[in-house]
């Protein structure tokens, strides 16, 4: 990973990928990103404004992949000086939950355990019914 | 295989993925996902760098590395019209009916058009059927274009009944979906499989081939084979779940074998993505789990995935075209030589595996 000069740093590139929500998570009314899922495996910034973005999705052949990597070159060739953008997509390794930063861990955990506490009032409720 | 039956590669391609042909940033990022699949499934001593993998195959190069890299011994190709990524459409029908003329007894080829284009389209598919010699006919159910998606139905009556008209009135019985995996940022409804068993009962004549079958939208799938005997999943992609996913591929298959069982099932390789030697070999190791359902994977089972399905689909006597093909010149190259090292063909280094 290189921070390159004038203006287009990697930070910058990190904090445009941040803004790119991945839509399962969004269907499932968490505000996680791609870098919160840790799909991101590897930012390059050179000197001249190319930026390289390698990164994975949570599932090979994911139905949103064009969706999420064109979101991506959107926030990417947005930033100031960043000339041109090469979002290259690996498979390898395969993504695991384990990936997962701790905001999103805490986020899918809270939601799990709303699951099962909705699953356990309802099968209260028609016990009692 | 290893045995002495023939191998008929479902679904397999001369792509054009050079760069010349890649439209906007849509042909740019199918080329970089399809090539993320390429080192994932092929060994690191012998995979394509991304510039050598992005070429114009050409037809002469793509059936010797089928059938002199492979165990392969047919290949079914489709011209795809993906015209909204590649400027060419990826597969051009220029290569299908060329490969079709060529090796007829090598090659089966589906014809394809824009059904959005109405009566062009009619018109186009009868040419490529009546006078070129399409086998089948290949539909995409959705395009991305300046922004927008269009898609359209296998039971939209207005749109879809005429194609199939034409294909019965020539005798066409085979008509192939793209579906499961989305091309570009479309609409998704569009490649859910609940639209085939409407067509699939209006037109019992008719084989519908669903590819892609198993890799989304599995389980409206084994429900489509289990209640229409016309209905086969062409397993493109889904069979390379095989190398990089036995679990899933032990679901899938297993799922289709209990709900439809082994003649509606057909194997695809998804070359030239990947190589199709590593895919049957990884195939020929794969077994479903002793206590599996399902039972287990017989050589019966085996070879009507490998080539009786599309075989009979398409009226081929695979005992009459194995004496036919038995010494044209694939034959004899492989049976003088053996088979040649993968991806040899393409790098002009022609060597014996």
């Amino acid at each position: 990973m290189s921070t390159q000069t004038e203006g287009l740093t990697v930070e910058a590139v990190y904090e445009a990928l941040d803004t790119v929500k991945d839509p399962c998570m969004v269907a499932g009314g968490h505000d996680l990103s791609v870098l919160d899922l840790g799909l991101v495996y590897r930012v390059e910034v050179q000197g001249d404004g190319r930026v390289r973005v390698d990164m994975t999705l949570t599932e090979v052949g994911c139905i949103f992949t064009h969706r999420v990597f064109g979101e991506v070159y959107d926030a990417v060739e947005a930033l100031p000086g960043a000339e041109e953008v090469e979002v290259v997509p690996r498979w390898s390794p395969v993504w695991t939950p384990e990936h997962l930063n701790p905001k999103a861990r805490r986020a899918l955990e809270g939601s799990r355990n709303a699951m099962f506490r909705t699953i356990k009032r309802r099968g209260l409720e028609n016990a009692q019914s | 295989m290893a045995t002495d039956q023939l191998v008929i590669d479902g679904v397999c391609h001369p792509y054009n993925f050079s760069e010349e042909n890649l439209r906007g940033r849509f042909g740019r990022i199918f080329n970089d996902v399809l090539y993320a699949f390429h080192p994932l499934l092929t060994p690191p001593e012998v995979a394509l760098s991304k510039d050598e993998w992005q070429h114009d195959w050409q037809n002469d190069e793509f059936m010797e590395t089928m059938l002199l890299e492979s165990e392969t011994d047919m290949v079914c190709v489709h011209s795809t019209p993906i015209f909204d990524a590649y400027f060419d459409g990826l597969v051009s029908v220029e290569k299908g009916a060329d490969l079709k003329r060529r090796y007829p007894d090598r090659a089966i080829w589906y014809a394809s058009a824009d059904i959005f284009t109405g009566e062009q389209a009619l018109q186009s598919l009868e040419h490529q059927i009546a006078e070129l010699g399409a086998d089948g006919i290949k539909l995409y159910p959705a395009q991305y274009h300046r922004g927008r998606t269009r898609y359209w139905r296998m039971d939209d009556r207005v749109l879809t009944w005429p194609v199939f008209e034409l294909a019965m009135e020539h005798g066409i019985t085979n008509i192939v979906i793209h579906k499961a995996l989305p091309l570009g940022p479309v609409a998704t409804e569009a490649y859910r499989v609940d639209d085939i068993g409407y067509a699939a009962s209006e037109w019992p004549d008719i084989n519908f081939q669903i590819v892609h079958a198993g890799y989304m939208f599995a389980d409206e799938a084994k429900f489509l084979l289990l209640n229409y005997p016309n209905v086969y999943a062409t397993l493109e992609a889904t069979f390379l779940f095989c190398q990089f996913d036995p679990d899933t591929f032990t679901k899938v298959l297993g799922d289709f074998l209990i709900y439809g069982g082994p003649d509606q099932l057909i194997y695809s390789s998804t070359a030239t993505v990947i190589h199709p030697h590593y895919l049957l070999e990884a195939f020929r190791n794969f077994e479903l789990p002793e206590d599996h359902p399902a039972g287990q994977l017989t050589d019966e089972i085996r070879q009507k995935i490998l080539a009786d399905n599309l075989a009979r689909l398409h009226g081929i006597d695979l005992e009459e075209r194995k004496r036919k093909l038995e010494d044209d010149e694939f034959a004899r190259q492989r049976n003088g030589n053996g088979l040649r090292e993968p991806w040899s063909t393409l790098r002009g280094q022609e060597v014996t595996a």
